[in-house]
């Protein structure tokens, strides 16, 4: 897999559930969605190193193949659902500013 | 096919199921208090009831009653564990009754996707969360665990009796949840938060910058 710095994106190899502890990867996601200490909108990417990437190679092969009797599931498991919960508000907030902004265009 | 090779089917089924985050896997015994998930799961579709009727009716007290004797069975439980006959009667004679329907159902597979019948009574009758096939699948990773981390409570010859005796089960189950999950969008069954950002990606994706 291809290594990316901070500054190209979510550098997914911080993301690998199997090697790293759960709270490693909490901070990788805060590293990567925060600012300022909230959920940062202007940082919900799409693409392979943005929601797409994290969503392909991350969390959808942990809810697929993860083992559950290992004790770090459930931890994980908590930390990658906030994160889709953070992302769908921050998503929605952008959305309702881009329908407001239909609003005032001249018809 | 060795015991070695057949204990992961036992085991596997169990990753395909959405696992409610309290009471695993500390408590032994199968916990019927997954409301919350259930109510998430529901809003999917209608293969997670909030009732237990027809063919789960009485799952969930048998799999209590077999998940009791599981916990007993093991060795460093306090006091004398139970024999294995035991177990074995309990499976037999209360477990597989209850899952005859299972059975049944991995009858119908492979299903045509124009096979109206079918798919309408696999829709009905194949039921996930904790008022269908959750409290199974905790009990065969209890049973799963039981047979491949405590090889001191059985002889050889019990531990592959049992693995014979759960195995067809086991794989019907797992045939069953890959049927269901190679047939529909993955958003059917993943978590709400999940499936709600993989549909605002689809739809909404386009109002996002690319990531370079």
């Amino acid at each position: 897999m291809q290594e990316a710095s901070e500054a190209d994106g979510i550098p997914l190899k911080e993301f690998d559930a199997y090697t790293q502890a759960p709270h490693r990867i909490k901070n990788a996601l805060e590293r990567t969605f925060w600012g300022e200490g909230r959920f940062a909108s202007h940082l919900l990417l799409t693409g392979p190193y943005g929601l797409h990437g994290l969503l392909e190679m991350v969390i959808y092969p942990f809810f697929d193949s993860y083992p559950t009797t290992k004790i770090e599931y459930w931890g994980l498991k908590s930390i990658f659902l906030q994160f889709c919960q953070d992302a769908n508000a921050a998503f929605e907030a952008i959305i309702r500013v881009s329908v407001a902004d239909l609003a005032f265009l001249p018809c | 096919m060795g015991e070695r090779s057949e204990l992961p089917a036992m085991l596997r089924i169990w990753q395909h199921l959405n696992i409610p985050p309290k009471s695993r896997p500390m408590e032994p015994l199968v916990s019927p208090m997954f409301s919350h998930t259930d109510r998430l799961f529901a809003q999917n579709g209608t293969q997670w009831p909030l009732e237990d009727t027809g063919d789960y009716a009485n799952l969930q007290s048998v799999c209590h009653y077999v998940a009791h004797i599981v916990m007993r069975s093991k060795a460093d439980t306090a006091g004398i564990e139970w024999p294995v006959a035991k177990l074995s009667e309990a499976l037999r004679h209360e477990m597989f009754p209850a899952l005859g329907f299972v059975k049944e159902l991995e009858g119908l597979l492979p299903i045509d996707p124009g096979d109206i019948d079918a798919n309408a009574i696999f829709t009905a009758r194949f039921c996930l969360g904790s008022y269908g096939l959750g409290p199974v699948i905790y009990l065969f990773q209890d049973l799963g665990q039981l047979l491949g981390n405590a090889p001191g409570c059985f002889t050889r010859a019990e531990r592959h009796g049992l693995i014979v005796m759960v195995n067809p089960y086991a794989r019907a189950l797992r045939r069953l949840m890959e049927h269901l999950r190679n047939t529909c969008d993955r958003s059917y069954y993943d978590p709400r938060e999940l499936a709600t950002l993989r549909a605002l990606l689809q739809d909404e994706g386009h109002r996002l910058g690319v990531s370079p």
